[in-house]
Order: C-alpha cells, then structure tokens, then sequence
C-alpha cells in the first residue's frame, strides 16, 4: 500500500507500520510501500507495540504514524554510535 | 558530574515537557553524535507519547536504523547546564546496554558545555584558577 491507500484505509487513527520498499533521496526517506502491521485508537498504545516489536526485530523499518498526516517528511541523520570498552 | 562505565561517560539530567519534570540518571555524553535522544518508554512516565504531526526522524547508524519522533521540551538541564525550548528525538534507544538516552553536541553547544574529564565534571567554564 502507498502511504495515501492506508490514510483511506484507516482514517484518523494511529497505525504502526513497516516499510516494505523505501529509498533514501536528498536526506530525506521515501516510503514506496507500506504494509499496516497494527491500527490503534491511542498513541501510546501504538507507541509501546512498536517498542516491543523493533525490540525483537530490529531490522525491520517500523513506523507508528497518525494517519491525518498527509505527507511523510522523514529527514535521515547520521550517527556513528557507541562503542563500549566491554 | 560524569560519571564513567562500559567505557562511557554517563551524566544525570533533567527534563521539563509542558510542565512536568523528570530526571533520568544514566544519559550518555556523546559528542558524536549530532542530536539529543532519549528512550521512549521512560519518557511515557511525563506524558509524552507521539503526536500526529511531530517531525519523524530516521537516525542511520552503524548498529542499524530506528526511527524517531521529535518534541520541543520546555527545558533540558545537566548539572548547572540548562537550555529552554529544546528539540530532543524521542525512539526505542536500543544499543544492548543500559542508557536513558544521548547527550549530543547539539545541547553540550547551546549550553556552552565544558566538558571535564580529570575532575569529571560537566560545568559551564573553565574556572579562572585553573592553571595546573
């Protein structure tokens, strides 16, 4: 689904997400596909379900997103990370 | 005051979102890393959860992606260090040990952070008797 398909799909609502093609262009992230893991009536609901879920599976693009956005404008930052002595 | 484990350096902080005020013990010092995070579900204890229309911001790293959510916050204050309407991103801050969050350059710069590491402090200057 693109990103307006879920806003008709699930309007006015949080959803958690997970991108299933996405490109980075010109610092920014472009989601092509999206598939609705969740819907949810609250955002912290949605919140702590995306919490649990990133935490067993790291890798995949997650997003929990309110639906009365209309654009995604998600900017990318680089960070190096942290490396502990152990 | 800074206080060192793993190999890092971790200070105490406290934040203020629309009024409500919560300290978080164990933030990292880190400047490498440009912005301010901190961990989603310590920061659900004073309210703040994602909103509809927050700036989303996905942070790439060497340990891997996440996506985060960013807020304006009343105040952030370390010890005597303390700024007002400051962004900070808010995601699930998992890198296999304990942290409350990323101290970055961001706020060790508007703050005018001196940066101590034989006394361990973290101050707003150099004291001027500093001459050893």
């Amino acid at each position: 689904m693109t990103w307006m398909e879920v806003r008709r799909r699930y309007p006015h609502q949080w959803v958690v997400v997970e991108a299933l093609d996405a490109r980075s262009e010109l610092g920014k992230r472009r989601l092509e596909e999206l598939a609705v893991v969740e819907p949810f009536l609250d955002a912290e609901g949605a919140l702590r379900a995306y919490l649990k879920l990133h935490r067993r599976a790291p890798g995949r693009e997650l997003y929990v997103l309110h639906t009365d956005r209309e654009d995604l404008d998600i900017a990318e930052r680089t960070w190096l990370g942290l490396r502990t002595a152990g | 005051m800074i206080k060192l484990e793993h190999g890092l350096a971790y200070v105490a902080v406290v934040l203020t979102f629309r009024g409500r005020s919560l300290s978080l013990g164990s933030v990292i010092l880190d400047t490498g890393s440009a912005g301010t995070m901190f961990a989603a579900d310590r920061l659900l204890d004073i309210g703040i959860v994602p909103e509809p229309f927050d700036p989303l911001r996905r942070i790439r790293g060497v340990g891997g992606t996440e996506v985060v959510f960013t807020k304006r916050i009343d105040r952030l204050a370390a010890g005597a260090l303390a700024v007002a309407d400051f962004e900070i991103e808010v995601g699930a801050l998992d890198y296999g040990f304990p942290a409350d969050g990323i101290l970055g350059l961001d706020f060790l710069v508007r703050s005018g952070a001196v940066i101590d590491l034989r006394s361990l402090e973290l101050r707003l200057r150099n004291p001027t008797s500093e001459n050893h």
